[in-house]
């Protein structure tokens, strides 16, 4: 298989996923119980207005038709409207994307720069106290419930201290704790595979074989070794940008951090059920085309993870 | 006939082998045993919680609202001056039940489908296959919240919800193992006596190729403590005055400024539980995987 029909069937298989998806919040929103129109109309409204509503928002056609619609318009880019705003909802969305944006690379930002140098460290040298420190500091990340983790670092730094502040966006420092919080669920994980990886790389043959060939131990380390560590680490690093995205969402709540985590809980307690769709919508896309990147720049990268993607699909 | 006897009783010798085995090596490790010893009683708080209970979790009095943590009260009383003790302890049936329940329905359905993806293969596979990609490409607390969001709330949407959203994982692991399995001569043999699909599907293929699944989900019970103890914490798991934990943390965040304790402990609580059943994944992966217990043994 050519290189250019793999990128035609990568990409077809990501838009057949999208569509997927589409139909599943649309499966959620739609056909379970629960009458979106009832929702938005809230428990008190008459039967009249939940009736009147239900037809603006095409819910009385039938459920065939009313899919249709909603990919018709979502290829023309039309999410639909907020009810409590007013306006299109990719408006919203795009208003508040560069805050999710900011604190998710500031985020992965920190935590590769500590991972990465400790996985490597804590590689070399796997009994020492740093190769113990990766071992905590990944229990702890994985365990510690953000939002819990996000207060604690508020009753520290804003409370006791009273060097950062608490929440909002006003200024720069006002993202120094979502991102240290978003971070520090990263962290651990990311150290823990670096090492994982790394030492798999120094005990392969060809690392012996340098070594053995007399190679300086920085040599080895960066040509070889590195090298080989890179892909395990950069999956993982891709697959943290999905958990990112959900993790974005209860951060930016502590937070009170205006980017769309936060704007979907909003949507979801005002009833804004267009808004919440459409951001569900919007961050499903960009992690399905997150990972599409990735496997064309794979398959342009490296040539044994060439074959193996070719031979799987 | 006296053949088969034998057979039997040397599988049953081998399996118990295998038990002890995997006693040995929680015995021989002191933090997996206090981990254990953590998911027993969190385990036997979730079910026994209302009984052992010092006081009354619901019962408050604004008058005593935020006290911290006395002789009288260990762990202090909350925003409403309730027993913070009380509520946690009680509070361990619905952040752990519901976690473990809907592990153990997200995991068997998920297998099941695994099973059958990997066993009969064609439409079947292809049809599960690309539903669960789909469902990958969710992230897993997103596909809860949206679940949660639309289906209403309560304890029994939130087990469905964590479920279904932590399914897709199980479909993959259990197909990728069934596929190694099916090629195996007993179960070729079993299919060659005529057996019925299921029958070789259930009796022969599942066992030997279930328990990746069985270490995954000692690993998502965490993952599912974290979850229902956000969409607590975010207003959308069960609703107040119930004491889940994470819907603790969320009513307390607002008197973080003066009363640190009323989200302190809960959060504790939920990092502990977590930090266990992870140490007891670690555990049980290092027993069923022979590779790592080989080198365990090396060093």
């Amino acid at each position: 298989m050519s290189l250019l029909s793999y990128l035609f069937f990568r990409g077809l298989q990501s838009l057949l996923t999208f569509i997927g998806a589409i139909l599943i919040v649309f499966v959620i929103v739609r056909v379970l119980p629960g009458d979106p129109a009832r929702l938005i109309a809230g428990p008190e409204a008459l039967e009249e207005d939940v009736e009147r509503i239900r037809v603006q928002l095409g819910l009385n056609k039938p459920l065939y038709e009313q899919f249709i619609d909603y990919i018709s318009s979502v290829a023309r880019g039309d999410l639909g409207r907020s009810i409590k705003y007013g306006t299109p909802v990719l408006n919203e969305i795009i208003a508040r994307l560069p805050y999710t944006l900011a604190l998710a690379l500031v985020a992965e930002t920190i935590a590769v720069a500590i991972a990465i140098p400790l996985g490597v460290v804590a590689a070399i040298r796997p009994r020492s106290v740093l190769s113990s420190i990766v071992s905590v500091l990944a229990v702890l990340g994985s365990s510690f419930p953000i939002f819990w983790t996000g207060l604690i670092l508020i009753f520290i730094f804003a409370v006791k201290l009273r060097v950062l502040p608490s929440s909002g966006a006003e200024s720069p420092q006002h993202l120094i704790l979502p991102a240290v919080t978003l971070a520090f669920f990263l962290t651990g994980n990311l150290a823990r595979i670096t090492r994982a990886a790394v030492m798999e790389a120094l005990a392969s043959n060809h690392v012996v074989t340098a070594i053995a060939k007399g190679l300086s131990p920085g040599k080895v380390l960066t040509r070889h070794v590195l090298r080989n560590a890179l892909i395990p680490i950069l999956t993982i690093i891709n697959i943290q940008l999905g958990s990112l995205l959900g993790g974005a969402i209860i951060t930016e709540t502590v937070f009170a951090w205006p980017g769309i985590g936060s704007l979907l809980v909003d949507s979801l307690f005002y009833r804004d059920y267009p808004l919440a769709q459409g951001i569900i919508m919007f961050i499903v896309g960009a992690f399905i085309l997150l990972n599409l990147v990735t496997d064309i720049l794979y398959a342009l990268v490296d040539p044994r993870v060439r074959e193996i993607l070719w031979r799987v699909t | 006939m006296e053949g088969n006897v034998e057979l039997l009783n040397r599988l049953e010798e081998a399996r118990r082998k295998r038990l002890l085995e995997i006693w040995e090596v929680f015995k021989s490790n002191r933090v997996a045993l206090i981990a254990l010893a953590i998911v027993t009683v969190t385990v036997a708080l979730s079910i026994a919680g209302p009984h052992i209970a010092p006081r009354d979790p619901y019962d408050f009095d604004l008058s005593r609202a935020r006290k911290p943590p006395s002789p009288e009260y260990p762990l202090g009383l909350d925003e409403m001056g309730r027993d913070i003790l009380s509520r946690l302890i009680v509070g361990a049936r619905y952040t752990v039940g519901i976690s473990v329940f809907s592990v153990v329905l997200g995991a068997s359905v998920g297998s099941l489908l695994g099973l059958i993806s990997g066993y009969k293969g064609g439409l079947w596979d292809a049809v599960i296959q690309r539903v669960n990609d789909i469902l990958l490409a969710f992230p897993t607390i997103l596909l809860a919240i949206a679940l949660v969001a639309f289906i209403g709330q309560g304890v029994h949407s939130l087990v469905v919800a964590i479920a279904i959203s932590s399914m897709p994982i199980y479909v993959r692991l259990v197909r990728a193992s069934v596929l190694q399995v099916v090629v195996e001569d007993y179960v070729v043999a079993a299919k060659l006596l005529g057996l019925s699909s299921w029958r070789v599907m259930l009796k022969h293929v599942l066992p030997n190729a279930i328990s990746p699944a069985i270490v995954q989900a000692t690993y998502h019970m965490g993952l599912a403590i974290l979850i229902a103890s956000a969409l607590g914490f975010l207003g959308l798991g069960v609703p107040p005055p119930t004491p889940e934990w994470g819907a603790m943390i969320g009513s307390g965040r607002t008197y973080l400024f003066s009363s640190p304790h009323i989200v302190l402990f809960p959060g504790l609580a939920i990092a502990i539980t977590i930090i266990s059943f992870n140490i007891l994944g670690d555990t049980l992966r290092d027993a069923l995987d022979p590779r790592s217990r080989a080198l365990l043994r090396r060093f």
